[in-house]
């Protein structure tokens, strides 16, 4: 049988997809009650395309996100640099209206990219040396009621006993605050007095396990579990950080 | 919204993308780090009131076609089965999670043009035109890479597991 226009592949794709226009729908429709091999030729061509968007939104959902926005992270810290020209227009120009204007406070957001939560608390342990933890007592008895503290601000069942990792020393906990929300910091001493910190705070993110990473230069391990992040870090080797996470992974 | 805070939420998607051009793990983390650093190098030139997302996925597209495909291809490109690639999500019954394999494989087995047109198509949901412009060939081109990778994808699930729906009339 011959059609007055031949009917491709094409055709029948945008019929299948729903997005063919009302004449070339009539037009195929009109076809297809005619003719049986047309409709063999559509079968052909018909395929599950919602099956297709549920096998490839598992793809995002594995996709490695917290590998991803550490990368991203160590990027956004560095671009700025790189487009000085531009940047230095904004930044010399806020500084000057700040300075007009008699504040100035407000124009560091202009140069600042947003952190994640692993740079911040980079940031924040870069600044401990070993002579920070040294002149914290253990205390036991201190240290429970603390981690007990700690653990209700953040929400999670954390006991000073879960806390012990060998090679490490467990100095101190306290609670700090990231973008509104608790995070915990348990601060040790490894074997050399460099200090460690293991840090959680709840962050949402599908869990995954412990990933070795690198922030402001300190080495660290984080992983993921029931919407809590998790950092291990410090100048300590990696492959220590990496046991110590492992550990601190199975206990928590 | 700037950029960096709308390429975090991106990653996911990203990445998806990258993989599905790359078909390698490792050379779609590399992907979403050039792409994303071009990205915030040429943050000046992204349009607010535009979609990122299609913006940094045409930047990805052309960091693959520039850079890395050529290197990829000199390493050698197999297909990557969803469970090698530690894909697999953990929901659902051993039969869905096949049949999910199963489509996954089957569409990462189509040649680039192809699964590259499914993915934008039937997954991120561009319209042809859109689609056609991110490639940068005519819209024709898309509808024709869509019906080839129909016709395999169809072969297949009928000999395979018969993942093609009954054939409903469209009113």
């Amino acid at each position: 049988m011959r059609h007055p226009v031949p009917i491709t592949d094409e055709h029948l794709v945008t019929w299948l997809d729903g997005v063919a226009d009302t004449a070339r729908r009539d037009e195929i429709e009109a076809a297809l009650a005619q003719d049986p091999r047309l409709g063999a030729r559509l079968a052909d061509l018909n395929i599950d395309t919602s099956a297709v968007r549920a096998a490839f939104d598992a793809v995002a959902a594995a996709a490695p996100v917290e590998r991803l926005r550490a990368r991203l992270d160590e990027q956004a810290v560095r671009t700025p640099r790189r487009r000085i020209g531009v940047r230095w227009l904004a930044i010399a120009a806020a500084l000057v209206m700040g300075a007009a204007l008699g504040y100035v406070a407000g124009s560091s957001d202009l140069v600042r990219p947003a952190r994640s939560w692993h740079v911040a608390i980079a940031d924040y342990q870069a600044l401990y040396t070993a002579a920070t933890l040294a002149a914290v007592a253990a205390d036991p008895a201190k240290q429970r009621s603390d981690v007990d503290t700690v653990a209700a601000r953040l929400g999670l069942p954390v006991g000073l006993e879960a806390l012990q990792v060998p090679g490490l020393e467990f100095k101190r906990a306290q609670i700090l605050s990231f973008k509104g929300r608790p995070l915990a910091q348990f601060a040790y001493v490894d074997q050399r007095g460099e200090p460690v910190a293991f840090c959680a705070t709840p962050t949402g993110d599908r869990d995954s396990a412990v990933s070795p990473g690198r922030f402001r230069g300190l080495e660290a391990a984080f992983w993921s579990r029931n919407g809590y992040g998790f950092i291990v870090i410090g100048r300590t080797p990696a492959e220590t950080l990496r046991q110590a996470a492992a550990l601190l992974a199975k206990q928590i | 919204m700037n950029v960096r805070d709308g390429l975090d939420r991106l990653l996911p998607r990203l990445w998806r993308f990258c993989f599905v051009l790359s078909r390698d793990r490792s050379v779609a983390d590399d992907l979403v780090q050039a792409a994303c650093l071009r990205a915030l190098e040429r943050e000046g030139q992204f349009q607010a009131g535009t979609r990122l997302d299609r913006w940094v996925f045409r930047i990805a597209q052309t960091v693959w076609l520039n850079q890395l495909r050529a290197e990829k291809v000199r390493r050698g490109a197999g297909v990557v089965p969803l469970e090698e690639a530690g894909l697999v999500d953990a929901g659902g019954d051993a039969e869905s999670n096949f049949y999910r394999n199963q489509v996954f494989s089957d569409v990462m087995a189509l040649p680039e043009a192809q699964r590259t047109a499914v993915l934008l198509v039937y997954v991120e949901g561009y319209s042809y035109q859109e689609a056609a412009e991110h490639l940068e060939i005519p819209i024709g081109t898309v509808m024709s890479r869509l019906a080839s990778a129909r016709g395999k994808l169809s072969v297949r699930h009928n000999g395979a597991v018969a993942g093609c729906a009954p054939l409903a009339k469209r009113g």
